[in-house]
């Protein structure tokens, strides 16, 4: 029971929730309040802690520190001059970031080097110098995740020389582990090796990092980890002892220590997954990128298939570690069926239907679309692997072409067949399928397509829908979206506008994708968006994403910037029509005191809520007067009614917009479908009775 | 009192862990942490709605530092609960957080990454009140906040924020007042519910 005004009753303020503090939160603080109960023993560090280590996170460290981290860190410091630790800076404002300095990072703490920024987990030695653009970094123990801005270029100098990274506009994680004669177990190694000793692992997480290391590089692209192991040979064991060298020993030294680093790797990942990081990549040794390396390495041995023929229908579930349902979209798999939309009526799917595609189900889709295949690499010669994703309900949800040099190689090809594979047609199953086809063209080229259909008359729909698909059947996308583009021009549909997108990605005309792009449903936006990205179009960039408008429009109104948030609604209107959104335009208007566009956006609204009105009010700006009308049917049988092409209910329904402006209003049932003019008197409620048949 | 209340105050805590806590015991301060961390975080997590979201952990920890430091002179039989102190404290640091001229340029978060049209309900309508309490003026969101979701009493409030009760009143129906016209605008469906 409320005890005040019920401005907001029957509102469940409890959707609002927060999310739960960080595990970390009580050994932080606890750690901090005894930090400041005792005297300190080194100069306190500012209380800006971005989080305090998790009680279990020293563990990490378990390796770190001794005598070889203590000489690796003298090292680095000594490589910039500095000659003593000075205390961890504080998170520095934009204005005023240090062009050097060092941190040794007692607890989590952020790091902004301007446009780039570090994330550092207690232990972590950090010093830097920016000279420009150009970001040099000294990371001789500890971990830190590196958010590189791409206006830079960050240079880490690993591990006391370890490894160099280098990396631009990428996200990575750079560990570093100094390991002591404890650790690897060389009774034997002097205090200069030792210093040398160190494990540097190397995960992105975006963009690509080049590490340098024993006169190798390698790049490490996003979703890899590279660890660099250090470099201790026989040879260096040799000359570091007084005694006579037994080789045998050292030998067996050297694998004993290869064994520790391997399980120091296993550990660190083991601790990584416990820690609280950006997601990681599922693991890479998926078929897919089995197939773009060609198969290398051992993993891969399960999927490698000679592609002489058909490849049997095949499941490629997604891992249980990645079974989202975006995955499931493009993937599907026994773990998304939880993800599935159960029919309307609540039952499973027929159980009459089969299981999966079949080889026929697929030699018969396939034979229906040959010249298509057969057409878009008439100029090729080599052999290409389409694999094709289907849906239970026959569609198909995803494919992938693998040319002779990787992933949609040649582009043309590769375009040509994923549009061509989109024409696909198969049964319903239960669980859909996937399979592989092998392509080896020779060159030569083929016939001409059958001839089209003839051209229909301006606005016959399936006239236009037949000739679209056959242009389609033949790979003429361009002429496929002039069909279809026509077609949608004469019955928008949702239908209609996949179609028109598809052949618009295919056609590779960016104008017309963005276009139709916007005219789709987030689902079909979502399901179709890679597709269109494979063909070198991105629909969803440029001004033209209004849900993104009507976000930054949202964003700038929570803080009273309601002229520029008004111009972001303006734009994601003229994107995409949303009532929403116009809501939200008035309301920023309102606030804004511009009565010119407040009463602009009024006047195409409807059933305007009253306290949304008094904003304006509020604000000293005069609304034009409105009228009601009430739309009925003579039969009382249900019709769906729009106002200017939105739906605004369902009969019996009021309707209450501004008076005076003539306004089309459509009145659709199962069966019919008739629009007429209307208009409303300022303050008066008038009815409207529909005869439907 | 308000319905709503998604991190309701604790339940107080128990006399014996909190005088083991006001004379340093680390175990009580422990107990004393966790049992109040959901609410603290939570209101500093609502107060800092749509700028300085990245000093919620920072202020929810100098929260505590704070009261562990100041609990030995904390008095239970004083005019304020302990959680009604420690919301007390959180405000303030999250009103003097917001106050720094730094925040006054920083982009509010926008309502998330997902698209609003694949949001469930209940999610649209969470997303919708953040913003629109991201929208209220600081005071505004304090004294709605502390009311609607940490229940407290006007005088509480008043003493929070060292207003008078009358002031406390009219931000709170001011602040209901413009949510509700902002849900209305954000949410056309509940359109019909206060036309």
């Amino acid at each position: 029971m409320r005890d005040e005004d019920d401005a907001l009753a029957g509102i469940d303020l409890t959707a609002w929730e927060p999310p739960a503090p960080p595990a970390s939160l009580v050994d932080g603080v606890i750690a901090r309040a005894k930090e400041s109960a005792m005297p300190a023993l080194v100069e306190p560090t500012p209380s800006r802690v971005a989080n305090a280590a998790p009680r279990g996170a020293h563990k990490r460290w378990w390796i770190a520190g001794g005598v070889a981290a203590s000489v690796a860190a003298v090292a680095a410091f000594g490589l910039w001059g500095l000659e003593r630790a000075k205390p961890a800076p504080e998170v520095p404002a934009a204005a005023a970031i240090p062009t050097s300095g060092e941190v040794v990072a007692t607890h989590a703490q952020a790091l902004v080097l301007g446009a780039s920024t570090a994330r550092l987990e207690p232990g972590a030695r950090i010093a830097w110098r920016r000279e420009g653009a150009r970001l040099v970094v000294a990371q001789r123990a500890g971990s830190a995740a590196w958010q590189v801005d791409r206006g830079d270029t960050l240079v880490i100098d690993a591990g006391a020389e370890v490894a160099s990274v280098e990396a631009s506009g990428a996200s990575l994680r750079v560990e570093v582990t100094m390991l002591d004669r404890t650790d690897v177990r060389i009774a034997t190694a002097t205090t200069a090796i030792a210093a040398t000793v160190a494990l540097v692992t190397v995960l992105v997480y975006e963009g690509t990092a080049k590490v340098v290391h024993d006169g190798h590089t390698v790049n490490v692209v996003a979703g890899e980890r590279y660890a660099v192991n250090p470099q201790v040979t026989l040879d260096d064991q040799a000359t570091v002892g007084s005694k006579p060298v037994d080789v045998a020993a050292k030998k067996r030294e050297i694998e004993e220590f290869e064994q520790r680093i391997r399980e120091n790797n296993e550990k660190l990942k083991a601790l990584e997954n416990d820690a609280a990081e950006p997601p990681k990549p599922a693991s890479t040794c998926d078929e897919v990128s089995c197939v773009l390396t060609d198969y290398e390495g051992a993993c891969c041995a399960k999927f490698k298939q000679e592609p002489v023929e058909l490849a049997p229908p095949a499941k490629q579930p997604v891992p249980a570690s990645t079974c989202d349902e975006v995955s499931c979209v493009l993937h599907g798999g026994a773990c998304c069926d939880k993800f599935k939309k159960k029919p309307a009526d609540g039952k499973r799917p027929d159980p009459n239907l089969p299981l999966g595609l079949d080889r026929s189900m697929i030699t018969s889709a396939l034979a229906a679309i040959e010249p298509q295949l057969e057409a878009c690499g008439a100029s090729f010669k080599g052999k290409i692997k389409l694999k094709v994703w289907v849906g239970p309900a026959g569609e198909v949800t995803r494919t992938t072409v693998i040319g002779p040099n990787g992933a949609d190689d040649p582009p043309e090809v590769a375009a040509c067949l994923h549009g061509a594979a989109l024409n696909l047609v198969f049964p319903k199953t239960r669980e859909g399928g996937a399979f592989g086809y092998p392509l080896v063209y020779d060159g030569t080229p083929t016939a001409a397509p059958a001839p089209m259909p003839s051209t229909p008359s301006a606005c016959d729909v399936d006239a236009l829908l037949e000739t679209g698909n056959a242009f389609a059947n033949a790979g003429s996308w361009d002429k496929e979206l002039v069909k279809f583009d026509a077609a949608y021009r004469c019955k928008p549909s949702d239908a209609t506008a996949k179609r028109a997108f598809a052949a618009a990605c295919n056609a590779k005309d960016a104008a017309k994708a963005k276009s139709y792009y916007a005219k789709l449903p987030v689902d079909a936006q979502n399901q179709l968006l890679p597709f269109c990205k494979r063909n070198g179009i991105e629909p969803n960039v440029g001004a033209c994403d209004a849900d993104i408008l009507k976000a930054k429009g949202e964003a700038l109104l929570q803080v009273g910037k309601d002229v520029p948030a008004l111009s972001m609604f303006e734009q994601s209107l003229a994107c995409r029509q949303d009532s929403g959104v116009r809501r939200l335009a008035f309301m920023a208007a309102c606030r804004a005191k511009d009565a010119a566009k407040a009463t602009q956006l009024f006047s195409g609204m409807v059933n305007t809520p009253s306290s949304l009105s008094q904003i304006c009010l509020r604000n000293g700006i005069s609304l034009p007067a409105t009228g009601s009308i009430v739309v009925t049917t003579t039969t009382g049988q249900s019709a769906t009614i729009e106002l200017d092409g939105v739906a605004v209910g369902t009969t019996p329904v009021t309707i209450t917009f501004v008076a005076g402006q003539p306004r089309r209003l459509t009145v659709r049932t199962d069966s019919h479908e008739h629009t007429v003019p209307v208009t409303v008197r300022p303050n008066e409620k008038s009815t409207f009775a529909v005869e439907v048949q | 009192m308000p319905a709503a209340a998604a991190v309701r105050s604790p339940e107080p805590l128990d006399e014996l862990t909190l005088r083991r806590a006001q004379r340093g015991d680390e175990r009580a301060w422990r107990d004393l942490v966790e049992h109040h961390q959901h609410a603290i975080h939570a209101l500093i997590w609502r107060l800092l709605a749509g700028r300085a979201r990245h000093r919620v952990e920072d202020l929810t920890q100098e929260t505590f530092v704070r009261v562990l430091r100041a609990l030995p002179t904390f008095d239970p039989a004083g005019p304020a609960s302990l959680s009604t102190w420690m919301l007390t404290i959180a405000t303030r640091l999250a009103l003097n957080e917001l106050r720094r001229p730094e925040h006054e340029e920083l982009a509010a978060e926008p309502m998330g990454d997902e698209r609003t049209d694949a949001l469930t309900e209940r999610q649209r309508l969470g997303a919708a009140i953040a913003a629109g309490v991201a929208a209220l003026p600081d005071t505004q969101r304090a004294v709605f906040v502390l009311r609607e979701y940490h229940e407290l009493e006007y005088q509480d409030i008043a003493a929070a924020l060292e207003l008078d009760l009358g002031t406390v009143k009219s931000r709170l129906a001011r602040a209901r007042a413009a949510l509700r016209d902002y849900l209305v605008a954000a949410l056309p469906e509940l359109g019909g519910r206060y036309a």
